[in-house]
């Protein structure tokens, strides 16, 4: 969805129009979901946090001071109830160990199947393995990586409310990230 | 010499070194080339789940333009320091809408909590669209329900001229 629709379908869902809705849902989704991702939740977790930042857009609807940046909105406020799930743990595990929250990623067995199923095995061997590299790139490029890649591209703006980062960090980080991600892929390949 | 710290763009616009440009543009197009090929793995290997896609569809029922919304201005997760030995302290919540404020407490048994001013309101808990069920309210506002909300939840209230809805919550 192109970014600048958003600020209009805002409007037309606070006037009634489901299909404005539909579009903010089909094209916000992914977004949100990368959020969720990115902090590393359980799923039960995530499917919370995921299920609250709609229920709260759709309460805040008609109230979004700046509907042009709803994208920021959504980021903004998934970030902060994934943060409140993260403290929440900590506090009651009662511990600073940060391994609490580096939980290794869940199984992708239905994930698998549909990756055997795909015809040109090689392209999904690679699409497995970039996606496992990029699992154990380090928190930080991980994090920025998978809400970068969240499709339609997020702006800036957005990645910034989703991860409490500068706005002006997120070039250089990005390009850090992805060159890391190429060399370890480069080093695969050619072991 | 400080060209050849593995950053050839730091220096790529300094004195008009063709070879330098050219390679980082190679190496911006080579990463604008695995940006994409990541966001194609994550919506194959980590796609928005269908049924939270379907919730999120059906959250356009929550809007409601008629009630206002009493927003979160104290929720203990946040605002409140750990008491260390302390692990399963209340979750202590308050919501406030103009002059009326609501205090909710959440444990493992249930909810209870108080509006104030005092005074009677018909008080639903929400868990999502279309699933509300009361709670017992006394003529004082203070209201108890045994059932913990699990997930998202939200607190309709109707006094006898306004209908409030707290800020959507997880518990």
């Amino acid at each position: 969805m192109d970014r600048t629709e958003v600020g209009a379908l805002v409007r037309s869902a606070v006037d009634g129009d489901a299909a404005a809705w539909k579009a903010l849902v089909e094209g916000m989704s992914p977004l949100v979901w990368s959020v969720v991702r990115a902090h590393r939740l359980s799923d039960a977790d995530g499917h919370e946090v995921y299920q609250t930042v709609w229920f709260r857009f759709a309460q805040h609807l008609g109230r979004i001071r700046e509907p042009d940046k709803t994208g920021a909105w959504l980021a903004s406020t998934a970030r902060h109830e994934c943060l409140k799930v993260i403290k929440g743990m900590t506090r009651l595990t009662l511990t600073d160990d940060p391994q609490v929250l580096d939980r290794a990623s869940d199984d992708r067995t239905p994930e698998q199947t549909l990756i055997d199923s795909e015809e040109a095995a090689d392209r999904a061997e690679r699409v497995r393995r970039l996606w496992q590299e990029l699992d154990e790139l380090g928190e930080r490029c991980r994090q920025l990586l998978r809400v970068l890649v969240s499709s339609p591209p997020p702006s800036y703006v957005e990645i910034s409310a989703a991860l409490g980062i500068a706005v002006g960090s997120i070039g250089p980080l990005r390009q850090r990230c992805l060159r890391r991600l190429r060399a370890r892929m480069d080093q695969r390949g050619a072991a | 010499m400080n060209k050849d710290n593995g950053f050839p763009y730091d220096g790529a616009n300094g004195d008009g070194d063709g070879d330098e440009s050219a390679d980082a543009l190679l190496e911006a197009t080579a990463d604008a080339l695995l940006e994409e090929e990541l966001r194609q793995a994550a919506a194959v290997l980590d796609p928005v789940p269908d049924f939270l896609r379907q919730l999120a569809l059906e959250a356009y029922a929550l809007h409601d333009l008629d009630a206002r919304i009493a927003e979160l201005t104290f929720d203990s997760l946040v605002d409140a320091l750990p008491v260390r030995g302390v692990t399963d302290a209340p979750r202590m919540l308050t919501f406030r809408a103009g002059a009326l404020t609501v205090d909710v407490e959440v444990t493992g048994e249930g909810l209870i909590g108080q509006v104030l001013p005092p005074g009677s309101a018909r008080i639903e808990v929400l868990g999502g669209p279309g699933a509300a069920r009361p709670v017992a309210v006394d003529s004082l506002g203070r209201f108890l329900s045994d059932d913990p909300p699990r997930g998202p939840f939200a607190l309709r209230l109707r006094t006898g001229t306004e209908v409030i809805v707290t800020e959507w919550l997880r518990a």
